[in-house]
């Protein structure tokens, strides 16, 4: 194998040792290099975007990578075939711009959305060279996901198996079993085609130098595909060992793991035994037989190995691997025997001039192990053998001096080797220690040691002894300067972090902006950046007259900072909560907006940050501040607008396939109330659908209240019951609307406050509910049983003024309640065609009982008192609660303003004579009739109440009624006329009630005279169609009396 | 009676195979010393580079327009090579050092031309051949003429060095490439119409010399300042219905001119479209590597100014970059390309990945403008 392959097979090692981004460069590079390979001709712009992405992945830069691609996807000049590529590599610029993060949340992230792409890829592709990639890419971000599993499980204290489950998953994809593409079946299938393609070539007689172009491409092409297939199966085997950490030492699983990775290199050994992979792969085997402590045969594959002619870097490489596996493997042993397979060609191997371009910590590992065993062998050497002696010292100090300068993981160990021999290493190995590199791993351990005991006194000791370090830092050598240089940001930032933690917020301040604005080290800066906005915020908290506006404006600005430089990261989007949170706090929806609109598309967290926003802007909405008039509506629209636009938007990106929970849930649960509040609100000029986001399974209020178990506070469980009351009955699911109501009844009955909450809400939505039927009405202005109220809008009701007449006793509830049961009670109203008589009845006797609280109530103006009275003689004459009406009335004519008012009189004559009309006793009858003729005057405890009746009505309103012309004596005429005209009726009335027939003639014969007198009087009778009623009057007074006299 | 005895491999007495072998042995003597005839023979070649292939045999005569060219082991099939397909010629006897002067200057190496040729032994080129000296002086004042361009220093003495070869060597290949940067030379001396002039003469050339003749003048009129006739003139070149890779390469170069011009005139987004619609072609594959990269990389760096002005940054960081890491084989374009990418990292928040380019600027090019507007020390 050659070329670039080879150098891949080396560099994945690399990455396991700790150099991941050659893995993800050289991955890139194969990647885009198998494309090129492809026979279409790509654009000058295709071409050139492809070189592009493959240096930026090379500079570490895959944010701007993915930028690009971001921006060839929307370039119409693309074509199709380039277009398809683009998803793989956006994946797999994500996987590589996080594989360097240490925050392991977003790493998580962006290797479940990878997972999700690749998967994609292998579904809907067909491009062979596509699904090859992609199949390729997900078993390599399965492996990364086993491992970040692995490590977590370590801290945590879990078990392995998810990580495990990871580990599997990686070797399916890379060669199966698995019911889809595997990466090893998509590289055959591609080498096939790439394979016909060559001989079709081949079978051609003549061919072009553009076709001997191609050959060479396809060829090249062919070459890298084969070794892509061994480094699939060397993949395999890699990851069955990776799987074995998963699991205790020497358990089943673990030999198992390793079993299997034993066979699958030995496998890719024996395909490619000259070669680099194969090579490697006996390494490999070597180490692995070593571990499932087959000692003698892992030892003899391992020496076989040290014996290849190293004439390549690479192999040299793997030489001393395998040493260093060798002598790990003997320095375990206690026997001295063991290690006799140490002789002087590895010593003197050991000691030899390094041949790889860089100093690796494998052969400083090696040289050490060395070094440690040669040691060993010189503490159980005779005093007598000199010479042997005197070597053996040479080597041991040779090796633990390179070791000790290169100042790398072992040189402590090699310093302390140094000192164990005395003399000028003992000075050396003291002078090295003094290095730089020797003062971070001291700070480290105070850190260490600090955070395993974080007490006051421990962080005062920690804090000075890190100072320390920093102070005498510059003057410190140090090998690798960028490495000193990073460092050095590291402890000021270790250092800002114990004075965040010891509450001296400013000097925390000072050093982490001292670290944004000068480090150069992205991940320190970052953090440095979220160190210093958490110091403002606490010094925000503070609340200190003399720096609290100036920390709330440098909150402001470090937030910006923070979205600015990191937009995608989980910081940009707790940066911009807080921001809106404080924005918020200071009524500045200006503020808000601006956050909204810099965040970036593809942060982490965008969903929980654009429904914060959203809910604070509805808030404000509600409750503007900095001054502003609310009532303005311009504002107000284009605020609500806003509001509703950034709540669609917030939650239309949830994940939904992820359950929400916690702080996440809470949000999303107040986002979905805001927004049906806003829809409550803008009524018809919302398109929303209420109920299916009330309802909706992962964030609707009324099913998260049902099936969560979570508590949450009282102020979102309110709100969320509120809007599902108001939400529900505007969708006419009255039912649920009861059921939520009940349900917030139980949980509020405590407390007073949210009681009266929920009687507004109560009100509210009674009223709308009337307003919803005169709206109907209007539109169709027949009054039909259609347009009235149905069943469930009746019962809800109906439970809207229980619940308010039984939660309070304030005046303009009860006015409310009075009121709607009157109009539900009382005939005549268009809104009650269909209400049976039973619930008018029970309508109407809470009218009457909420009336007569509202007379005796304290907060019931004078000037009310009579509408009052009014009402509840209505509702007491409907109720056939005669007498009691006949009270309220002359109560109400005890007042002379009242007792001089027509209207007023006309009404009680009226009364009087219905509840004759309807007196069960003759006696009352007769003393009604006789109040509704002729009038009466009673004294009673308010004092004399005056009633005139029919007859003194009529002459009463007589002078006003002919006196003039005008609105007022028209209004009188017609007073006057029907007061004649109820005059003779009433007399006709009692004369039916009347048993008498004496009295009965008496009064159809006065009845008859009162008609006929007033047809002398005023011949007009008022109008042609009152003339026809005292017409018809008289005919069926004569007609009683005709009646009478042939019975008598 | 002797019996005789045969190995198992053995078909043929002894004595006859002694025979046969002194025939064979022979035979190769004559095929080896054949060999080496050959070899000397292929060693002694001209070679003729072209755009597709390089050919080796007798280069028959030499014109202005043409190479009459006797490819090796062919008795009398002379081919015709047009000077727009010629990339280079190599004549048999030529210097090495010569040779090396002439791939540098293919790839505008014009500085390790010139010291590649003071290499050449000059005793050497007076005894060679007429072709061999014209090759000599054509590769001189070339180079020399397009470095005093570059510096802007001894344009008078190089435009007559150039007026000299002609005079000279009337029957050159290099004939058009003479007078073009003749032409340019007289641009810089800002002798518009004498520059015009001397294009003229391009354009009494084949037909696709008179496309290249159009562009030129298209470059003469944007140095005038006449952008809008500019405009034209390169329109006219990139409409035209002649194919062929040295077509296509004037039209790229048409296409940057009126980039060029475009910007001047403040028509940025016309730019743009320009720019990207002539990278939407498919990638001219058969040219030479380096000739492509040089004009793509100033077609991404005018794209990148472009950009700019628009204040579209993210483009116009995503241009530089491609200057940067994919076409930056022009010290000056490059250069540029590093200067702005300082400043786009910097507006971005990225002040690590903008201390980088701000070393490589100073390391890779200390003395050029940009790294002195960087780095005043250097000054």
């Amino acid at each position: 194998m050659e070329g670039p392959l080879r150098l891949l097979c080396c560099f994945l090692r690399l990455g396991l040792a700790g150099c991941p981004p050659f893995v993800c460069v050289c991955v890139c590079l194969l990647s885009t290099s198998l494309f090129v390979g492809g026979v279409h001709a790509e654009s000058t712009l295709e071409q050139s975007a492809s070189r592009l992405i493959i240096a930026l992945g090379k500079k570490g830069y895959h944010d701007t990578a993915i930028t690009v691609l971001d921006q060839l996807l929307q370039n119409d000049a693309v074509s199709d075939s380039f277009r398809e590529k683009i998803p793989l590599w956006r994946a797999n610029e994500r996987v590589a711009g996080v594989r360097e993060t240490s925050d392991t949340g977003q790493r998580q992230r962006a290797y479940e959305q990878a997972v999700s792409d690749f998967k994609q890829l292998l579904e809907g592709n067909q491009n062979p060279s596509v699904a090859a990639e992609a199949a390729f890419q997900l078993g390599m971000v399965f492996r990364d996901m086993g491992r970040l599993s692995r490590n977590q499980a370590a801290t945590d204290g879990k078990d392995g198996s998810e990580a495990q489950q990871f580990f599997l998953s990686a070797v399916h994809v890379f060669v199966g079993p698995r019911s889809g593409q595997t990466a090893s079946s998509a590289i055959e299938k591609e080498l096939q085609q790439v394979e016909a393609i060559i001989r079709e070539f081949r079978g051609q007689r003549l061919i072009t130098s553009t076709d001997r172009r191609l050959l060479n491409q396809l060829e090249q092409s062919r070459e890298k595909l084969r070794g892509r297939r061994v480094q699939v199966q060397l993949l395999a085997a890699e990851t069955c060992s990776e799987m074995a950490e998963c699991f205790d030492q020497h358990s089943k699983e673990w030999g198992r793991s390793l079993e299997e990775a034993l066979q699958r290199y030995h496998a890719v050994y024996l395909s490619t035994p000259t070669r680099s992979a194969g090579l490697w792969a006996r390494l490999e085997e070597g180490k692995t037989l070593l571990a499932l402590g087959r000692k003698k045969e892992g030892q003899e594959v391992l020496l076989e190995v040290t014996k290849l002619p190293s004439s390549e870097t690479l192999i040299y490489q793997l030489r001393v691997k395998a040493v260093d596996a060798l002598l790990a493997d003997w320095l375990n042993t206690a026997s001295l025997i063991d290690d006799q397979e140490f002789d002087e060609r590895l010593r003197q191997f050991a000691l030899g001039e390094n041949r790889s371009s860089a100093i690796n910590s494998d052969l400083l590992a090696m040289k050490y192990r060395s070094a440690e065993l040669l040691w060993r062998r010189l503490e159980t050497s005779s005093e007598d053998s000199k010479d042997a002696r005197k070597s053996l010292l040479a080597d041991i100090r040779t090796l633990a001096r390179d070791v000790a300068k290169a100042g790398d993981v072992h040189a402590a160990s090699a310093r302390k080797l140094l000192g164990k021999l005395g003399g000028q290493d003992a000075a050396l190995a003291e002078r090295l220690g003094r290095s730089f590199a020797a003062s971070f791993h001291h700070a480290e351990k105070i850190l260490d040691n600090y955070r395993k005991n974080p007490s006051g006194t421990q962080r005062s000791v920690a804090l000075a002894r890190l100072q320390e370090v920093l102070r005498s830092a510059p003057s410190q050598t140090a090998e690798d300067q960028d490495l000193k240089k990073e460092q050095l940001a590291l402890l000021r930032y270790q250092v800002a972090l114990l004075f965040y933690e010891d509450k001296r917020y400013h000097e925390a301040v000072s050093l982490c902006d001292f670290l944004v604005k000068r480090s150069l080290y992205d991940p320190i800066a970052q953090k440095a950046a979220v160190l210093a906005f958490a110091s403002w915020q606490a010094l925000v908290a503070q609340q200190n007259i003399d720096w609290g506006e100036s920390a709330t404006a440098q909150m402001g600005e470090m937030a910006s900072a923070i979205m600015g430089r990191w937009p995608r990261d989980k910081c940009s989007a707790d940066a911009a909560e807080v921001s809106i949170t404080l924005a918020l706090r200071n009524g500045n929806s200006a503020a808000i907006k601006s956050v909204l609109q810099s965040l970036d598309k593809d942060v982490a967290g965008r969903s929980e940050v654009l429904l914060r926003g959203g809910v604070a802007l509805w808030h404000l909405c509600q409750h503007p501040g900095n001054g502003q008039n609310s009532t303005l509506d311009e504002l107000r629209t284009e605020c609500l607008q806003d509001a509703r636009r950034v709540l669609d938007e917030g939650l239309a990106v949830i994940d939904e396939k992820k359950a929400l929970r916690g702080k996440t849930l809470e949000i999303a649960l107040a986002g979905a109330i805001a927004r049906c509040e806003i829809s409550l609100y803008s009524g018809n000029n919302d398109s929303l659908d209420l109920f299916t986001l009330l309802t909706h399974a992962g964030y609707g209020p009324w099913q998260v209240f049902q099936d969560s178990s979570t508590e949450f506070p009282l102020s979102i469980y309110e709100a969320g019951f509120h809007v599902c009351i108001r939400g529900f009955a505007k969708v006419q699911r009255y039912d649920l609307a009861i059921q939520a109501m009940k349900c917030l009844i139980a949980n509020v009955s405590s407390n007073k406050e949210a009681k009266l909450r929920l009687v507004r809400t109560a009100v509210s939505v009674g009223k709308k509910l009337f307003e919803g039927i005169e709206e109907r009405i209007a539109q169709d202005s027949t009054i039909s049983v259609q347009n009235g109220f149905s069943e469930d809008e009746l019962e809800f009701i109906e439970q809207l003024l229980d619940f308010t007449k039984a939660a309070t006793d304030q005046f303009e509830v009860l006015s409310w309640v009075a009121f709607t049961s009157g109009r539900l009670g009382l005939p005549g109203d268009g809104v009650v065609p269909n209400i049976p008589n039973g619930k008018r009845k029970s309508f109407l006797t809470q009218a009457a009982v909420t009336i007569e609280e509202i007379l005796s109530h304290a907060a019931l103006p004078q000037s009310a008192k009579t509408s009052w009275r009014r009402e509840l003689v209505a509702v007491r004459s409907n109720l056939g609660q005669w007498d009691a009406a006949v009270e309220q009335m002359r109560v109400m004519l005890a007042d002379q303003q009242n007792n001089r008012s027509p209207m007023l009189q006309q009404y009680a004559a009226d009364l009087f004579q219905k509840a004759a009309q309807d007196s069960q006793s003759l006696e009352q009858a007769r003393e009604y009739f006789r109040a509704a003729i002729v009038g009466s005057r009673v004294r009673i405890d308010v004092g004399e109440s005056i009633v005139w009746g029919w007859g003194s009505l009529a002459s009463r309103v007589s002078k006003l009624a002919f006196g003039s012309r005008g609105g007022v004596a028209d209004k009188m005429r017609n007073v006057y006329f029907e007061a004649r005209y109820r005059l003779a009726a009433c007399r006709l009335a009692w004369a039916r009630k009347e048993v008498d027939t004496s009295i009965k003639t008496r009064l159809l014969k006065e009845a008859e005279a009162d008609i006929k007198i007033e047809a002398q009087l005023h011949p007009g009778l008022g109008s042609d169609a009152s003339r026809e009623r005292f017409e018809i009057l008289l005919d069926t007074i004569q007609h009683e009396s005709v009646t009478i006299s042939r019975t008598k | 009676m002797k019996t005789m005895e045969y190995k198992h491999l053995e078909i043929l007495p002894r004595s006859i195979l002694g025979f046969i072998e002194a025939v064979l042995r022979s035979l190769l003597i004559f095929c080896i010393y054949a060999a080496c005839q050959n070899e000397a023979r292929v060693a002694a070649a001209d070679q003729v580079i072209t755009r597709k292939e390089t050919l080796f045999g007798k280069i028959e005569s030499v014109s202005t327009e043409a190479v009459r060219f006797l490819p090796r082991g062919s008795t009398n099939a002379i081919r015709e090579i047009g000077v727009t397909d010629v990339v280079m010629i190599q004549f048999a006897d030529e210097p090495k050092n010569l040779i090396e002067a002439k791939k540098r200057l293919i790839t505008n190496d014009f500085d390790g031309a010139l010291e590649a040729l003071e290499q050449v032994d000059e005793g050497e080129i007076q005894r060679a051949s007429v072709a061999v000296r014209g090759e000599y002086a054509y590769v001189r004042v070339v180079a020399a003429g397009s470095v005093a361009m570059d510096t802007t220093r001894e344009l008078s003495s190089a435009l007559s060095s150039i007026e000299d070869v002609l005079d000279k060597f009337t029957r050159s290949i290099h004939y058009f490439d003479l007078l073009e940067t003749a032409g340019d030379l007289e641009r810089a001396l800002r002798r518009y119409d004498k520059a015009t002039a001397i294009y003229k003469k391009i354009s009494r050339g084949p037909p696709p010399m008179v496309v290249r003749a159009g562009r030129l003048q298209g470059n003469v009129l944007a140095a005038e300042g006449r952008h809008a006739e500019a405009i034209a003139e390169y329109e006219k070149v990139q409409s035209t219905d002649l194919d062929g890779s040295f077509i296509e390469q004037e039209k790229i170069k048409a296409c940057l001119g009126q980039a060029e011009s475009l910007i001047f005139l403040s028509r940025f987004d016309e730019a743009v479209s320009l720019i990207s619609s002539m990278l939407a072609e498919t990638y001219p594959e058969g040219d030479p590597v380096i000739a492509t990269n040089i004009l793509l990389g100033k077609a991404y760096s005018l794209l990148g100014q472009s950009f700019l002005e628009l204040k579209q940054d993210q483009d116009a960081l995503i241009a530089y970059l491609t200057v940067d890491l994919v076409y930056g084989d022009v010290p000056d374009t490059h250069a540029e390309a590093l200067f702005r990418l300082f400043h786009l990292w910097n507006k971005g928040g990225y002040p690590r990945r903008s201390a980088e380019v701000r070393q490589r600027l100073i390391e890779a090019y200390p003395q050029s403008t940009w790294a002195a507007e960087l780095d005043p020390s250097a000054k």
